[in-house]
C-alpha cells in the first residue's frame, strides 16, 4: 500500500473555549430578551384594554343591544353574530379544506398531466392565501350576497322556505291583525269579510270589514277588529328558524362562506403541512396490508395529523373571526337590535361594533370598544380551548 | 392452543387463481431455472424495472418456490429490493416507476392494469426495514389488517390477534398490554409486532425488507428463529445485506448485480460452491 | 298550533284581488321543522346564553355578573319612551325596517331605532352606513326602507327613482353645520371668506398660509377632508367650488372617519380640515373652530346651536333628510317608524349633536308622512338644482313628484 495518501498538514490554532461560551451565553440572553419582548407588548395591550374595558364588562353589557346611550350599550346582536358566524365558518372551511388536502397529498395521481393540474392548484391555494382578506369581501358580495345576479334580488328571491308572509294592518281599534298570502311578491288581499286573519300571537280574528266611510262601531271589542277595506295593510314576513332563500343576501351564511373563503387556503396548506409530518412508513405499513388509499386516510394518516390540522386550522378560523374587513364589505356597518334568528338573517359582528364604537367621538364608546375587545378576546381564547383540547385528545388516544 | 394452530375462521373461498399453480412457463428456461421446483410461487419471466429511464431490474428469470425462504442479497442499488417492491406492487406508489415481463403469483399475473393491487396486497404481506408499527394499541395494531377486510365478532377478533402473536412470538410478552401503546415495545417487539400485523391477514408471501437491519443482535436472532418457523406455512422472500443471515435463514439465495440476475440456486450451493466469478468475490467479501 | 290547519281556498276578492279565505297547509317538511324549532329553540338559546356566560365568566371571573332577565333580546321593554300611542296594542306590530346612507345620519337613526325597539320590540330596525350616495344606489332600486342623506338628493339620483319608479316621501329631521377647524395653536386664522376657502381648497391655489393673505405665517397647509362617498364631501365641494364641477386639490389627507379627521387637525399646527358640527361639538377642546364670513351681512360667524338655527351659519349650514319609500310607508310598521323618528326629531338631534328644525318645518314634515306628499322640493322640474334656506324651499309649491 505505498499510494496511501500522506494526511494534509495542516496548521491550526485551539478556537477559545471561553470565548465559545460567551457567545452561546449571548445568544440565549437575546433569545430571552425578544419573547420577553413581545410577551411585555401583549401583556401591556391586554392590561390596558382590561383597564379600559373592564368597567362596562357586566352581563348587561353581553345581554343589551347597541345603543347610542353608553349606558345602555351591549354586544349581544353582535356577538351572537361573532359566534354563529365563526362556527358555521368552522363547518365549512374544516371538511373542505382538510379534504382538498387529502386529496393533494395522499391521492397522488400517477398521469402526468393530472400531477400538472395539481400542481397548479397547489399554486393557487399558495397564492390565495396572501389575498387581502377584503377581495374575498367583494368577492363574496358578488357571489354568495347576490349568486352573480341570476337567481334574482335578495328582496325578491327566486326560491325561499320556512317564511310566511303576511299583509299586517292596523285595525280602527288600534289592534294589529294579519291577513295571509300566498307569496313574498303576491298581490295585496282584498279585504272583505270572511278573510282569513290572525293575531301575532297565532289566534283567529274574525275581521270585521267596514267601507270607507261608514260609521266605527261603538263596541271596543268590535272596534278592535274592524278595518276599513280601503286601509293600507304592509307586507310583512314571519320567518322560522329554518328560513333560507336564493340568493342569499348580506346574511349570516353569505358572512360565514365569506369568512370560509379567507380560512380555507391557510387550512388547507395548514392541513397539508400535517399530513405531509406523517411518516410514509406508515402509509406503507398500511397499504402492505392490502388498505385502500381511503382506508389509510382514515385509519392511518388523518388520525395522526389530527393535531397538526387542529392547530392550524383553529387559528386560522379564530383569526378569520377577527376579521372587519369581509364583514364590512358583506354586512356592512349596521345597527342591528337581534341576535341572528335563522342562516339568512341580517347580522353584524363583534370586529364591526367595536370598530364603529371606535370612531366615535366621544371617550364613553372608546370605552365600550374595549369591553367589546374583551369580549372578543374571549370568544377567541375559547375557540383556541376547544383547539387544544382536541389536540390533546388526539394525542392522548396514541 | 399452540403457536402454529390457526382458529378456525370462516373467510370466505381464496381465490380461484391461487389454489392451483398450473401454467407451465411458454418462453425458454434458463440453466439456472433446471433444477427449480416445478410449483413456484412466483414466477418471474424477462422481468424488467424502470424508474423514468433508469432501468433497475434487467430481464429476470426466476421460480421463487412455495414454502421456502428464498433471500435475494447483493450489493447495495443492485435493484433487489425493486423487486421486492414489486412483488406487491408497492411501486405503484412511485410515479415515475413502471415494470415488463411477466411477474405471476401462484400463477396469476401481478403487473397487468387491471389487477386490484389491494386484493394482491392482502395476499402478500410485507415487513419493512425500519418496524412501523400504527401509533395506536398493540391490539389494535394486530387488529388492523382483518378489519380491513373482514368483518368479524369481537371474541373471533380476540382469538385471531393472540394466535397471530403466538405466531410471531410475542404473545407472551404483550398479552398483558394489549391495549396499551405499541410505540412503547423495543425496536425487536415492534418488528415481531409488524410481523403478527402482516400474519393477520394469513397472507401466502411474506416480503421482509431487510428487517434486522435497524436491531440489535439479540433481536436478529429472534426474529431469525421466527422466520425459521413461518417457513412452514408462508413463502418467505427477505431482502438482506447480511450474508451470514441470508446463510442462516434461507433456503435458496438469489445473488443480484447491478439489476440483473447474477446466480439463483439453493443457498448451501451458492455460499459453498458458487458458478458464477462475481457470486464468488461477493460471499468471500471481495466487493459490495 | 299557530296559524291553524285550515285547508287552503283561493277565492276572489270584489275588488279582483286573489284572497286566501284558507290559510295554506304547511309540507310535512315544514311542519316538522317548526315543531322541532318549538322545541330545540328555548333549548339552544339557553345552552348558547350559558355557554356565553360561563366563558365571560371564567376569563373575568371577578367582574360583577348580574343576571336579569334572561329570555329574549335587548333590553326589556318596559319604561319606553311616549312612541305615538305605543301603550296600546300597536306595540304588537311585527315586521323589518332597512336603513341606509350617511354616515353623518347614523347616530340619530341609532338613538331611533333604539327607542323605537323599546316601543315595538318585534320590529327589527337595522340601519346600515354607506354614505349618502352609497345609501341612494341602494334606494333608488327599491332595496331599503329609508335613506339617510347630509344633502338632499340629486338630479341623478332623482332620475334614477323616476326609472324604477321609486316614489319617496323627502323629511328634513335637523340642522347639521359643516364646520371648518383649525389647529388650536393657529392663532392668525380669525375669519375666513368664500373666496380665501376656495384658494386654499382649490388646484393650483395657496400652499402655504402666507399665500392666503399678506402677514399671515410661512407654514404649509396640510387639509383634511371626509371621503369623495360623503354627503359631507358633496355639500362641501357644492358650496365652495359650485357648479363649475372642479375637484379639490389632490394633496389632501381624506378619511372616511371623522375622528381622524379630528386627530390629524389636532396634530399640525398649519392643518385644516372640515366635517359635521356634531364633531366640533364633541371636540371643541381638541380644535378650534373658524368663524365663516356670512356671504350676505359680510359678518364672520362661528357655528353654535344658534347661529345655524337662525341660518347666519351661511353658507355652511346644512339640514339632513331622510328619504322614505312611499310603498314600503304603507306598511304599518314602517309609518310608526318615520312618525316616531319626526315627532322626536328634536330630542334625537340634541342627543347626538345636532340643531333641531323649526317646529313648523317638523309639522310639514309630518304633513307628508301622512298624506303622502311624494317628491322633493331640492330640484326643479327642469332638473336644476334648488339651494336656500330650508324655510323657503320646503314648502309645497316646490315640490315635484317622480311622475311628471
Amino acid at each position: 500500500m505505498n499510494d496511501e495518501p500522506h494526511p494534509p498538514r495542516i496548521r491550526y490554532a485551539p478556537r477559545s473555549l471561553a470565548r465559545r461560551r460567551r457567545i452561546d451565553r449571548l445568544f440565549v440572553g437575546v433569545c430571552v430578551a425578544t419573547s420577553a419582548a413581545s410577551i411585555a407588548v401583549l401583556v401591556a395591550l391586554l392590561a390596558a384594554i382590561v383597564a379600559q374595558g373592564y368597567a362596562q364588562l357586566n352581563w348587561r353589557f353581553i345581554r343589551s343591544a347597541p345603543s347610542p346611550s353608553i349606558e345602555e350599550a351591549g354586544v349581544w346582536p353582535a356577538l351572537m353574530g361573532t359566534i354563529w358566524v365563526g362556527a358555521i365558518c368552522a363547518a365549512l372551511a374544516l371538511p373542505t379544506g382538510v379534504g382538498t388536502a387529502i386529496l393533494l397529498e395522499e391521492y397522488r395521481p400517477r398521469r402526468r398531466w393530472l400531477r400538472r393540474l395539481l400542481g397548479f392548484i397547489q399554486l393557487n391555494i399558495g397564492n390565495l392565501a396572501g389575498v387581502p382578506s377584503v377581495v374575498y369581501g367583494i368577492l363574496g358580495l358578488t357571489a354568495f350576497v347576490n349568486l352573480f345576479g341570476l337567481f334574482g334580488s335578495p328582496a325578491s328571491p327566486s326560491w325561499e322556505i320556512g317564511a310566511r308572509h303576511f299583509d299586517q294592518y292596523l285595525t280602527e281599534g288600534d289592534r294589529v291583525v294579519l291577513v295571509p298570502v300566498a307569496a313574498r311578491d303576491a298581490p295585496d288581499a282584498a279585504l272583505v269579510p270572511g278573510a282569513v286573519a290572525f293575531t301575532p300571537q297565532g289566534r283567529r280574528v274574525d275581521l270585521n270589514v267596514i267601507g270607507p266611510r261608514d260609521r266605527l262601531p261603538r263596541d271596543e271589542d268590535l272596534l278592535e277588529r274592524t278595518v276599513r277595506s280601503d286601509s293600507d295593510g304592509g307586507r310583512i314576513s314571519r320567518e322560522a328558524w329554518y328560513h333560507f332563500r336564493v340568493p342569499l343576501g348580506r346574511g349570516v351564511l353569505a358572512g360565514a362562506l365569506t369568512l370560509a373563503l379567507v380560512t380555507l387556503p391557510i387550512v388547507i396548506i395548514a392541513s397539508q403541512e400535517a399530513l405531509r409530518a406523517v411518516p410514509s412508513s406508515l402509509r406503507e405499513g398500511a397499504l402492505g396490508l392490502g388498505a385502500t388509499r381511503w382506508q389509510v386516510v382514515w385509519n392511518v394518516t388523518l388520525p395522526a395529523a389530527v393535531p397538526g390540522i387542529m392547530t392550524g386550522s383553529i387559528l386560522a378560523i379564530s383569526r378569520a373571526v377577527g376579521e372587519a374587513a369581509p364583514i364590512l364589505i358583506i354586512a356592512g356597518i349596521v345597527y342591528i337590535s337581534t341576535a341572528p334568528r335563522h342562516l339568512v338573517d341580517d347580522f353584524s359582528v363583534l370586529p364591526l361594533q367595536i370598530y364603529n364604537w371606535a370612531q366615535r367621538p366621544q371617550p364613553g364608546f372608546h370605552a365600550l370598544a374595549a369591553s367589546g375587545i374583551v369580549v372578543l378576546l374571549v370568544i377567541l381564547l375559547s375557540f383556541n380551548a376547544v383547539a387544544i383540547f382536541i389536540r390533546a385528545r388526539a394525542q392522548n388516544s396514541r | 392452543m399452540t403457536p402454529a394452530d390457526s382458529p378456525s375462521i370462516d373467510r370466505g373461498p381464496r381465490d380461484s387463481g391461487s389454489s392451483t399453480a398450473s401454467a407451465s412457463p411458454a418462453g425458454d428456461t434458463t440453466s439456472h431455472l433446471a433444477d427449480a421446483p416445478a410449483d413456484p410461487a412466483i414466477r418471474m419471466r424477462a422481468f424488467s424495472a424502470f424508474y423514468g429511464d433508469f432501468q433497475a431490474v434487467r430481464a429476470i428469470d426466476a421460480d421463487i418456490p412455495e414454502r421456502q425462504v428464498t433471500a435475494f442479497i447483493g450489493p447495495s442499488g443492485c435493484g433487489k429490493s425493486t423487486l421486492l417492491r414489486w412483488i406487491n406492487r408497492m411501486n405503484d406508489l412511485v410515479a415515475e416507476a413502471r415494470a415488463e415481463g411477466q411477474l405471476r403469483l401462484h400463477g396469476r399475473d401481478v403487473l397487468g392494469k387491471d389487477v386490484d393491487a389491494v386484493e394482491l396486497r392482502r395476499h402478500v404481506g410485507m415487513v419493512f426495514q425500519k418496524p412501523n408499527p400504527f401509533p395506536k394499541s398493540i391490539h389494535d395494531n394486530v387488529a388492523f389488517g382483518p378489519r380491513l377486510h373482514l368483518t368479524m365478532s369481537r371474541s373471533d377478533l380476540d382469538a385471531l390477534v393472540e394466535w397471530s402473536l403466538r405466531k410471531a412470538a410475542l404473545w407472551d410478552e404483550v398479552k398483558d398490554r394489549l391495549r396499551k401503546p405499541a410505540l412503547g415495545l423495543s425496536g425487536g417487539q415492534q418488528q415481531r409486532l409488524c410481523i403478527a400485523r402482516a400474519i393477520a391477514i394469513e397472507p401466502r408471501v411474506l416480503l421482509m425488507d431487510e428487517p434486522c437491519s435497524a436491531l440489535d443482535p439479540r433481536s436478529t436472532v429472534a426474529i431469525e428463529d421466527l422466520i425459521a418457523e413461518l417457513r412452514r406455512d408462508y413463502t418467505i422472500i427477505i431482502v438482506t445485506h447480511n450474508m451470514q443471515q441470508a446463510a442462516r435463514a434461507s433456503d435458496f439465495t438469489a445473488f443480484l448485480y447491478e439489476g440483473t440476475l447474477v446466480e439463483f440456486g439453493p443457498t448451501r450451493a451458492i455460499f459453498t460452491r458458487p458458478k458464477e466469478k462475481q457470486t464468488e468475490n461477493y460471499i468471500t467479501g471481495r466487493f459490495g | 298550533m299557530e296559524y291553524g290547519d285550515a285547508r287552503r281556498g283561493i277565492g276572489k276578492g270584489p275588488l279582483g284581488g286573489p284572497i286566501l279565505t284558507k290559510y295554506p297547509r304547511a309540507s310535512l317538511i315544514e311542519r316538522s321543522l317548526r315543531a322541532l324549532g318549538g322545541r330545540l329553540g328555548p333549548i339552544v338559546e339557553a345552552s348558547m346564553t350559558l355557554v356565553v356566560a360561563v366563558a365571560i365568566a371564567t376569563s373575568a371571573g371577578c367582574t360583577r355578573i348580574e343576571p336579569t332577565a334572561t329570555s329574549g333580546d335587548g333590553p326589556s321593554t318596559n319604561g319606553g319612551p311616549d312612541a305615538g300611542g305605543a301603550s296600546s296594542g300597536a306595540s304588537e306590530l311585527l315586521g323589518n325596517v332597512s336603513v341606509d346612507g350617511s354616515s353623518t345620519v347614523f347616530p340619530f337613526s341609532e338613538a331611533a331605532a333604539g327607542d323605537f325597539k323599546k316601543a315595538f320590540p318585534n320590529v327589527a330596525v337595522t340601519v346600515a352606513v354607506s354614505g349618502t350616495g352609497g345609501g341612494f344606489k341602494r334606494f333608488v332600486i327599491g332595496e331599503t326602507d329609508i335613506s339617510n342623506a347630509s344633502r338632499p338628493i340629486t338630479a341623478e339620483e332623482f332620475s334614477q327613482c323616476r326609472k324604477n319608479r321609486v316614489a319617496f316621501l323627502e323629511l328634513p329631521f335637523a340642522y347639521d353645520g359643516l364646520t371648518l377647524v383649525a389647529h388650536p395653536s393657529n392663532d392668525w386664522v380669525d375669519q375666513l371668506t368664500l373666496d380665501q376657502l376656495k384658494q386654499i381648497f382649490l388646484e393650483g391655489g395657496a400652499s402655504r398660509w402666507s399665500e392666503v393673505k399678506p402677514g399671515w405665517p410661512d407654514t404649509p397647509i396640510k387639509i383634511f377632508s371626509p371621503g369623495t362617498d360623503s354627503g359631507t364631501y358633496d355639500y362641501f365641494r357644492e358650496v365652495v367650488v359650485g357648479k363649475s364641477g372642479a375637484a379639490l386639490r389632490s394633496d389632501i389627507s381624506v378619511s372616511e372617519d371623522d375622528n381622524v379627521l379630528v386627530t390629524g387637525v389636532a396634530g399640525e399646527p398649519g392643518a385644516i380640515g372640515f366635517f359635521g358640527a356634531s364633531y366640533y361639538f364633541e371636540n371643541s377642546d381638541r380644535v378650534r373652530a373658524i368663524p365663516i364670513v356670512n356671504p350676505e351681512r359680510g359678518q364672520p360667524v362661528a357655528p353654535s346651536a344658534e347661529t345655524i338655527r337662525s341660518g347666519a351659519y351661511a353658507p355652511f349650514g346644512r339640514p339632513l333628510f331622510i328619504y322614505v319609500n312611499a310603498k314600503s310607508i304603507r306598511r304599518p310598521e314602517m309609518r310608526k317608524f318615520v312618525e316616531f323618528q319626526i315627532e322626536n326629531a328634536g330630542r334625537f338631534a340634541a342627543r347626538v349633536g345636532y340643531v333641531a328644525l323649526p317646529d313648523a318645518i317638523y309639522a310639514s314634515a309630518l304633513d307628508h308622512a301622512a298624506n303622502r306628499l311624494t317628491g322633493t322640493h331640492y330640484i326643479a322640474a327642469d332638473g336644476t338644482k334648488r339651494s336656500g334656506a330650508i324655510e323657503s324651499v320646503y314648502v309645497e309649491s316646490n315640490r315635484v313628484d317622480i311622475e311628471p
